[in-house]
């Protein structure tokens, strides 16, 4: 037993290079599960703790103008535990010459905060004339400081004035604001009362002790406003087991969590592959044991124990890593949901999966080659030196044989992957994971690009405006008549419930020509239709509905009966949107539906330049020539790039784990390169005595190499297309719908990494090959 | 005097075998004069292979000079030696040493494919070449086979063919039938034979005393030194 562990501690420290690279590859695959599954277990703490110490809010609503005297009136219902007033006021504010978006929260006394508590980390509350932001707003502008002044506009005058930053908060019940592409700021109550031009407060958040008693609960409170004349809209729920970001941050974490699976697999080939080379390099010592009387038991020990001896290492540093690596990863993931991660908790199951892959896997794959290594008979053992030259008794040897009219260098390289059919077979296997990992990542983030401008490009808007209260849909043609703007159409949004289906409500021109409708089934709606709607295709897959059905459409206890003329291929859903689907009618459909007849409450603005400082301009100018109505607007760039903000984190992690396991797969490549030149360094001798250069061994190992990576290639192929089919669904289900895209770019990219892949791992034994020394070479 | 093809100068060559040296020539002194047919004789050990591995520039001497028509092989490369060996020198191994996975005919061609165009000979002429020679050691009819196809005699005629595939003036061979049974190595010497009265240089080692003294010279090896050289 001791002479077995000495022998094979023995065997790992003759061959420093090839052991270390086995070991970064088991170090890399452990780490990945490890720092995968420490995160996601630490996250589900942080949200734990998150929900249960940040007070959030579990019903909400907009209540224009309220005041004291209602938070009181609302306190005394059964089931609230908590009322929270506040002013809240959309608008940009500019710092060091740019302009941000941000939402002004004014609350009455921060000493006293009820729902969506707030810690001051920096600076002090705001006084009058002073602002604290959250600080997340840090990461979007890393300068910021307190004492900064920062300008904002406010209606209805449309003046510019100043705030002093006094202070930053951690406020855990929002996202970060690198995820909303917007900030959170905090100011007196009377300060934003004034942007808002009101004496009272126009949102109201409720905690409750029993949520399963909300809908009772809501039904007290909004008999409450009603009875005291407020007016009152856009009730929001918040789901206990959902925040925002959650969904997008599950996918992220099961898309780490496959392609370390992945890694792993590969890591688990490397070990094969080394142990395989061992027992290749040592077939004399085998025979010699063997005729010593060493039993196959015996043998296979020495190299279980290697082994052993690799997993052990392998894994203590993978988990070590694994747990730094975490550590970081919910950092930048907590970061970004604004958790509060000042812990990284140690994580006992972590450990466990480590430790039980890391050495599990370890084993497994080594048990197949050195079993397979130690059948071989005292004879054939101390005959052997190295590879066998009985080539051409496999089907694959005939068939390649056949193919007569390759130069001899080339037939050399593509014969001779026959020769180690399992060894090659594995490294194959491994270059088309790496491939197949990099043309999924390549189409899972082309797609979602895609999918995000073909949302920008159905909604053909430059910028969105919206009043306080709803307006007249004719201000459509008093905007069109804004210098720069090119189009503008009055619009009518809401929620409206469909089949038991919470789903979006647009009201718009039937003649619209800002929605470029892509009607998929169906027909789009006429001017003069009454009783007709548009739906998205998920909505119609989802309740299984059908161009011609009739639908009761229901909003605010108000019900409808429509009939479906058309199917719409617009599957798109905005980040934390909650809903499924979006219903179209015509405009005065809408407003029927509201009681709002001849208002609207959205106003689309197309500008004839596209430009995001062009956009800013004219949004102002419309902003400021409409001030009495309270306008707020959005820009769609800004919007844009809130959504490609997720994408760009998505892509990030994507390529990054592409990253890792392509690095593994190299070393796998570099492996089984560096045993074909070790075991065939007589053929070498022998190319060295008739003729051969470096320069032509070189050329023929690159060249193994190279149909290595073609072969690969093609499989990756057929493995990447499902693998990336599979990404998009995953992403489709959790985050939005993504339609899937595979274009042949990706698969020239996926033929590019390939080779460049094998290119690069090929490089090394190549040249070793090249340095090998003839005359030893012909003794071997 | 014609200028002599193959001129080794007080050639010494140590191995390093851990913490002991081997001596394996000792200060030989050698010329092989164009078109000679020499054999070498000597117990294991004795230094013959070794000294076959000076004159094809596969193992470099210690000490002293290998000349090869007045070609310094001290000087060159390893690059400079292959493209050397490529166009000089043909190796016949006691093993055959036949690349596995080409064909007899394949195995023929790489040697000039290797020289490129300094091989002077391209495409379908290369294959004509290579066909020749096959023909030349009797093989022509087994171009298509692989090593594993052919018996032992058969796979060293291949070698030889593939010795000649660069039309080179010397033809070194080690234990040439040393793994043949008798009748096949007559064979084989046989075609050397014809080689020596083309014109080419031949040096071979081998055991066999019959075999040796066929040769038009007969050198002697013991103890890293020649102790007899005799025509």
């Amino acid at each position: 037993m001791i002479w077995s562990f000495q022998k094979a501690f023995n065997d790992i420290r003759r061959r420093k290079i090839r052991s270390g690279l086995t070991i970064v590859g088991i170090f890399i695959g452990v780490a990945g599960i490890v720092a995968i599954v420490a995160t996601a277990r630490n996250l589900e703490e942080a949200q734990r703790y998150n929900y249960a110490n940040s007070s959030q809010d579990d019903m909400r609503w907009w209540v224009w103008n309220n005041t004291p005297t209602t938070e009181y009136a609302l306190s005394q219902v059964p089931n609230v535990a908590a009322v929270q007033r506040r002013a809240n006021y959309y608008t940009r504010f500019r710092w060091d010459n740019t302009w941000h978006d941000v939402t002004f929260y004014g609350l009455e006394d921060y000493s006293k905060v009820q729902v969506n508590r707030i810690d001051f980390v920096e600076g002090r509350p705001p006084q009058s004339g002073e602002v604290a932001f959250e600080i997340s707003t840090k990461q979007l502008l890393p300068d910021l400081k307190l004492g900064d002044v920062i300008t904002y506009r406010v209606q209805p005058q449309n003046q510019e004035y100043r705030f002093t930053l006094s202070g930053f908060v951690k406020s855990p019940a929002y996202p970060s604001a690198t995820l909303l592409n917007y900030s959170t700021a905090y100011a007196t109550a009377n300060d934003v009362r004034r942007m808002l031009g009101i004496s009272g407060d126009n949102e109201i958040l409720l905690r409750v002790n029993d949520l399963a008693g909300r809908e009772e609960t809501r039904r007290q409170v909004e008999d409450i406003f009603r009875k005291r004349n407020l007016q009152f809209s856009g009730y929001v729920a918040r789901d206990p087991n959902n925040f925002l970001g959650k969904q997008e941050i599950e996918v992220v974490v099961l898309l780490l969590l496959v392609f370390s699976g992945v890694g792993l697999v590969i890591s688990g080939f490397l070990v094969a592959n080394t142990l395989s080379a061992i027992v290749t390099e040592q077939v004399g010592e085998i025979g010699t044991l063997k005729a010593l009387g060493a039993g196959r038991w015996s043998i296979l020990q020495v190299y279980l124990f290697g082994a052993l001896i690799y997993g052990l290492i392998g894994t203590a540093l993978g988990i070590v890593g694994g747990f730094v690596g975490g550590k970081f990863l919910l950092g930048f993931l907590g970061g970004t949901l604004n958790f509060e991660v000042d812990q990284f908790l140690f994580q006992p199951e972590a450990l466990g999966l480590g430790v039980v892959v890391g050495i599990g896997v370890t084993l497994a794959s080594a048990l197949i080659p050195a079993w397979a290594g130690t059948a071989i008979s005292v004879r054939e053992a101390l005959d052997s030196y190295g590879i066998t030259s009985t080539y051409g008794q496999g089907r694959v040897d005939r068939i390649l044989t056949k193919l007569q009219k390759l130069p001899p260098l080339v037939a050399l390289s593509l014969r001779n992957l026959s020769r180690r059919k399992t060894r090659n077979l594995i490294t194959l296997g491994v270059i088309a994971l790496s491939s197949a990992a990099f043309l999924a990542a390549q189409s899972t983030s082309t797609s979602v690009d895609g999918t995000i401008d073909h949302l920008y490009n159905v909604y053909g808007a430059d910028g969105w405006m919206q009043f306080d209260s709803d307006v007249n849909e004719n201000l459509a043609q008093h905007l069109k008549a804004v210098p720069g703007v090119m189009n503008a159409e009055a619009w009518m949004r809401g929620r409206v419930t469909v089949k038991a289906t919470t789903t979006d409500m647009y009201g718009v021109p039937p003649n619209t020509t800002i929605y470029k409708k892509q009607v998929s089934e169906g027909r789009w709606f006429t001017t003069n239709e009454n009783n007709v709607v548009t739906i998205s295709a998920n909505l119609a897959h989802l309740r299984s509905i059908k161009v011609g059905d009739y639908l009761e459409v229901e909003y605010n206890r108000q019900r409808e009966t429509m009939q479906v003329v058309g199917i719409l291929d617009d599957n798109s859903k905005f980040l934390g949107s909650s809903s499924v689907g979006k219903v179209f009618m015509p405009l005065s459909v809408a407003q029927r539906l509201k009681k709002r007849q001849g208002l609207a409450d959205f106003f689309a603005i197309v500008t004839t330049e596209h430009d995001p400082a062009t956009v800013e301009t004219v949004l102002a100018t419309i902003e400021n020539r409409y001030r009495e109505l309270s306008p707020s607007s959005l820009t769609a760039y800004s919007d844009r790039n809130s959504t490609l903000q997720i994408t760009a984190i998505l892509r990030l992690l994507l390529y990054s784990m592409t990253a890792i396991i392509a690095v593994i797969g190299a070393i796998g490549v570099v492996n089984t390169l560096t045993l074909n030149v070790l075991e065939r360094r007589r053929e070498i001798g022998v190319l060295r005595t008739i003729g051969g250069t470096n320069q032509r061994l070189v050329q023929i190992f690159l060249t193994e190499g190279l149909f290595l990576g073609l072969l690969g290639f093609i499989v990756g192929l057929i493995l990447g297309y499902p693998l990336a089919q599979v990404l998009t669904n995953v992403i489709s289900q959790a985050v939005f719908p993504v339609d899937f895209i595979f274009e042949p770019q990706m698969v020239i990219g996926t033929f590019a990494f390939a080779l460049l892949l094998t290119t690069a791992a090929s490089l090394g034994p190549a040249i070793g090959a090249a340095r090998v020394n003839i005359s030893s070479s012909l003794r071997f | 005097m014609a200028t002599p093809t193959i001129e080794l100068q007080q050639v010494q060559k140590v191995y390093s075998m851990g913490r002991r040296n081997y001596q394996a020539l000792r200060g030989v002194d050698l010329r092989i004069e164009p078109g000679e047919f020499v054999a070498i004789v000597g117990p294991s050990g004795s230094g013959k292979s070794t000294i076959l591995n000076m004159i094809t520039g596969i193992d470099r001497p210690s000490k002293g000079q290998i000349m090869i028509a007045e070609v310094n092989l001290n000087l060159l490369s390893e690059n400079q030696l292959a493209h050397w060996r490529g166009a000089e020198v043909g190796i016949v191994f006691q093993f055959f040493q036949l690349l596995p996975t080409l064909t007899a005919l394949e195995n023929v061609i790489l040697p000039l494919h290797l020289r490129g165009r300094r091989a002077k000979v391209h495409g379908k002429e290369r294959l004509e070449r290579a066909l020749e020679h096959l023909r030349m050691v009797g093989m022509d009819s087994h171009a298509y086979h692989l090593p594993s196809e052919l018996s032992g005699g058969e796979q060293q005629r291949v070698a030889i063919a593939r010795a000649l595939a660069n039309d080179p003036p010397i033809i070194v061979a080690d234990e040439p039938t040393g793994n043949l049974d008798s009748q096949t190595g007559e064979m084989v010497f046989e075609i050397f034979r014809r080689l020596s009265s083309e014109g080419k240089t031949i040096i071979y080692v081998t055991h066999d005393h019959d075999l040796a003294h066929l040769a038009h010279r007969l050198i002697q090896v013991r103890d890293g030194l020649i102790i007899a050289d005799s025509n």
